[in-house]
């Protein structure tokens, strides 16, 4: 073939195969290429007048660049470019993070607000930072009350927990309230690191 | 599914036989096939994906190829059918002939319905 119009238009046409067939090994993309090379100059030459509107029906019929890639992928097992990837955003802890956990070590339901509208932490780690000072703040008043109750007592005008067991409430409930927030501060910290990797809300399509 | 959807699916199923039963009768080129097979649109809708099915079908060893030079233009690339080819092609026939007699007959049930 020496026309040069036709020339061009075959090279584009084999260009635009071997680019849509980019994922694929480079030996099978060559050999896709040739062959089809070696079809369109037995076509035009079966054809009785090889001109540019023949080798345009030659092309035509043999496919779209892009329907040919997704049939050559799918008869050599290939997948597919176009499926959608998840893409994973690691978004870097800021200020609001820093300060909800240090907030949190010192004044506990402050920083937990803090925490709690940071979306650096998934909901369920938010949840049992929370509960670990409520849990500890919480317990010397049901277990309190749960004792005052099983000893028949009115639960709201008998003494106060800490008066009736002090050796307990000092050595135990005391030190659990007072750490309480600083260990939510620390699991706070520990999530932080591991939950900063968060899959973007929706898949790209590359 | 829409008819030509389905069409789709049992071209590609079939295709590879098709081709393989032609190469049963002797070597073909490329474009031979395309012609052969592209004379009824049921098998082969767009030509160029014959290719990736031979190259395929070359790697698994159902079929040989050879280079020869042509003599209107650039060499061809032949392909002949291999003992693996053939033992594949017989047992399609085998499952190939069950299949249509078994969905043949429930289709002429539903015609006499």
């Amino acid at each position: 073939m020496d026309d040069p119009v036709q020339e061009q238009l075959i090279e584009a046409y084999l260009q635009d195969v071997e680019a849509s067939l980019r994922d694929l090994p480079a030996m099978q993309r060559r050999e896709i290429v040739e062959d089809l090379r070696a079809h369109i100059a037995d076509a035009m030459a079966a054809t009785g007048q090889p001109n540019e509107a023949a080798l345009r029906t030659i092309l035509d019929r043999l496919g779209e660049p892009a329907e040919l890639a997704r049939a050559a992928r799918e008869r050599l097992g290939v997948p597919a470019p176009a499926a959608p990837v998840e893409v994973v955003v690691v978004s870097r802890p800021g200020a609001l993070e820093i300060a909800a956990i240090v907030v949190t070590a010192l004044f506990f339901p402050v920083g937990l607000i803090l925490a709690a509208i940071s979306e650096q932490w998934r909901t369920r780690d938010k949840l049992i930072a929370a509960l670990i000072p409520a849990v500890a703040f919480g317990l010397p008043t049901v277990v309190g009350f749960a004792v005052r109750f099983g000893a028949g007592m009115d639960p709201l005008t008998a003494l106060p927990f800490a008066d009736r067991f002090p050796r307990l409430f000092v050595s135990v409930m005391l030190p659990l309230m007072f750490s309480s927030p600083l260990l939510a501060a620390a699991y706070l910290a520990v999530r932080l690191r591991s939950g900063g990797r968060r899959p973007a809300p929706r898949a790209i399509t590359v | 599914m829409d008819t030509a959807a389905l069409m789709t699916q049992m071209r590609k199923g079939a295709l590879e036989y098709c081709v393989l039963a032609l190469l049963e009768q002797r070597e073909h080129y490329g474009f031979e096939l395309v012609q052969t097979l592209s004379q009824s649109d049921a098998l082969l809708t767009t030509e160029g994906t014959i290719y990736p099915l031979l190259s395929r079908l070359h790697r698994e060893g159902m079929v040989e190829t050879e280079w020869r030079e042509s003599p209107s233009g650039p060499p061809r690339k032949y392909y002949r059918l291999t003992p693996d080819g053939q033992t594949a092609l017989a047992a399609f026939r085998v499952q190939w002939a069950a299949f249509r007699d078994a969905v043949n007959a429930i289709l002429a049930t539903g015609e006499a319905a």
